[in-house]
């Protein structure tokens, strides 16, 4: 197979995958966002803690 | 020695994968290269058709003159792994170097490695006046190298099953395969990229609009700190990093990010399955959160006996804050840094180091011994106690959790130890190095180091463009062997060496 060719297999193969991830993304969106909900929840459960007990230090100490 | 010689087949064969990496980087670097073009930045753009030129020529030479049909052993990928990851960043370095912000190539180099290993320590000279396609580049290697360049070239370029560069998947610091076909586990570690992306820059674009920065200045923000964020890089698009915003809103967005890129993908996984559960019974999850609360009480404390800080306001914004940046390793600072060593007192940076080194989760994008193997390492200290305090002929069994309930098996154990004490013996040896020039006391080189080899970026001063080169050189290994977790690195060493002494 020559030069051009192969390029030519190797972008029609990179945007076969772009459509793929894009086709991908948007299949998964709910469980996606559901799972997205589940570590931002987490992630501002860590932050309150992390508030409350900078309050409590602030307080105490 | 007891190594078989590699023959030529073998180094063919890795130089074929590594001029496919290579190819990859130089399409990558096509994605600046058009940006330059549209905001007329000529000096970047031809910096970038340069680096692009000679890394799609590279690859497409290796792909041409190499190819080959034999199969890729387990040596020839971790090998290929080792010397990609030295070489990428050789290329990706062409347009920093070219930009005239670095004192000379290595400092280029330095930036390349760390911005493809996402670990943000940077010698860059005045960022805040650097080209936006330059600077964009900095942030797509943090976003490149974070989710893994051989992932990247898995998606991109892999035909097939990706089986012959399965190899490769775990070579780059990866743990199990989180579905079993490789390139379904790539596609699936991208989407969730792709996701974060999409919520995180929009977040960062509205509030950066808000707080007063231009359509199209917030949108440049918004796109590079989220792939320093969530790919917990540590480069910043202002020499003043997250310090420059002053917004509250601005911070927990990226606090967010840097979180959820800690978060293990095969964790990910799990709840976009549904398994909510896995949040709170996850072995790696635990001691994640608990060593982050551990260290947030340390540097309160800290922070508040030393006289540094007062109000909870502060000591949140400041102090815990920087906890998170610190353990998920991205790096963004809050404050100058170089306040860390000289207002802090010595417990709020010691929490920063510990921070650093544990690290985020096994499998994320983020550095560090991971929460994993010290979970494991501490069960495994626990196993052994109730081994000896139980009768000898009892049967000891162990359990953690990972997607399910599973039994720690010593060797297992063993895996983790060993990985935990080669951190050790980086965070310490680098250390050393910087200790011999004299001029740091040991707060600051052990800080720096921890924060080279764990791929956390933060830095308290002692590496800057005057730093000693050896110093740089060895800051450039410690994130080599950071990020590949040492297994890939030592794989292309033994190979180095069997090419030297190994028996034909």
């Amino acid at each position: 197979v020559d030069g051009p060719s192969r390029l030519r297999r190797r972008l029609r193969l990179l945007s076969s995958r772009t459509r793929q991830l894009v086709a991908a993304a948007v299949d998964e969106a709910p469980s996606a966002l559901a799972g997205v909900a589940t570590v931002v929840i987490a992630a501002v459960f860590v932050l309150l803690l992390g508030f409350g007990l900078s309050f409590a230090a602030a307080l105490l100490l | 020695v007891l190594i078989v010689r590699p023959d030529w087949h073998d180094l063919r064969l890795i130089a074929f994968y590594v001029g496919r990496v290579v190819f990859g980087v130089g399409l990558l670097m096509l994605v600046p290269a058009v940006l330059a073009l549209l905001l007329r930045e000529w000096n970047a753009a031809s910096s970038f058709a340069i680096g692009a030129g000679l890394a799609i020529t590279i690859g497409r030479a290796a792909e041409i003159r190499l190819h080959s049909r034999d199969p890729l052993g387990w040596s020839h990928g971790m090998a290929t792994v080792g010397f990609a990851w030295l070489v990428a960043p050789v290329l990706a370095t062409v347009p920093l170097y070219l930009s005239g912000h670095y004192g000379g190539w290595i400092d280029a180099y330095f930036d390349g490695m760390s911005g493809l290993t996402a670990t943000g320590q940077t010698l860059v000279q005045d960022v805040d006046h650097m080209a936006i396609s330059v600077n964009v580049w900095r942030h797509l290697m943090h976003f490149a190298g974070g989710q893994g360049i051989i992932i990247v070239v898995l998606s991109l370029l892999a035909g097939g099953g990706g089986s012959q560069v399965g190899t490769m998947y775990f070579g780059e610091g990866r743990g199990d395969r989180i579905v079993p076909n490789v390139l379904h586990t790539a596609r699936f570690i991208f989407t969730v990229a792709f996701v974060y992306a999409a919520i995180g820059i929009t977040a960062l674009w509205v509030i950066g609009m808000l707080i007063g920065l231009s359509v199209g200045r917030s949108l440049f923000h918004a796109v590079t700190l989220f792939a320093t964020a969530f790919d917990t890089g540590g480069f910043a698009p202002m020499s003043a990093s997250a310090a420059y915003y002053h917004a509250w809103s601005y911070e927990i967005v990226l606090i967010l990010l840097m979180l959820a890129g800690a978060f293990s993908f095969a964790i990910h996984h799990r709840l976009w399955a549904g398994y909510r559960n896995e949040l709170y019974r996850n072995t790696e999850v635990r001691t994640f959160a608990l060593v982050l609360l551990g260290l947030a009480a340390v540097t309160t404390v800290g922070l508040i006996t030393s006289g540094a800080m007062d109000g909870a306001e502060t000591v949140f914004r400041k102090g815990f804050l920087t906890v998170i940046s610190a353990q998920t390793t991205t790096g963004l600072v809050f404050e100058n840094p170089r306040l860390f060593v000289s207002d802090w007192g010595v417990l709020a940076p010691a929490a920063l180091v510990t921070g650093m080194a544990i690290g985020g989760m096994a499998s994320s994008t983020a550095g560090g011994i991971k929460a994993m193997r010290l979970g494991l390492a501490a069960k495994g200290l626990w196993k052994d106690v109730r081994r000896v305090l139980m009768p000898e002929s009892a049967l000891v069994v162990q359990t953690y959790h990972a997607g399910r309930r599973r039994i720690l098996h010593d060797e297992q154990i063993r895996g983790a130890v060993v990985i935990l004490l080669l951190y050790l013996v980086a965070f310490l040896g680098g250390a050393m190095v910087m200790l011999t020039y004299g001029r740091w006391d040991l707060t600051e080189a052990l800080f720096d180091s921890t924060a080279a080899a764990s791929n956390g970026g933060m830095s308290v001063g002692v590496m800057t463009p005057e730093a000693p080169t050896p110093m740089k050189v060895v800051a450039v290994l410690q994130m080599w062997f950071g990020r590949l977790e040492f297994m890939s690195a030592f794989a292309l060493i033994g190979y180095l060496l069997a090419i030297a002494r190994g028996r034909t």
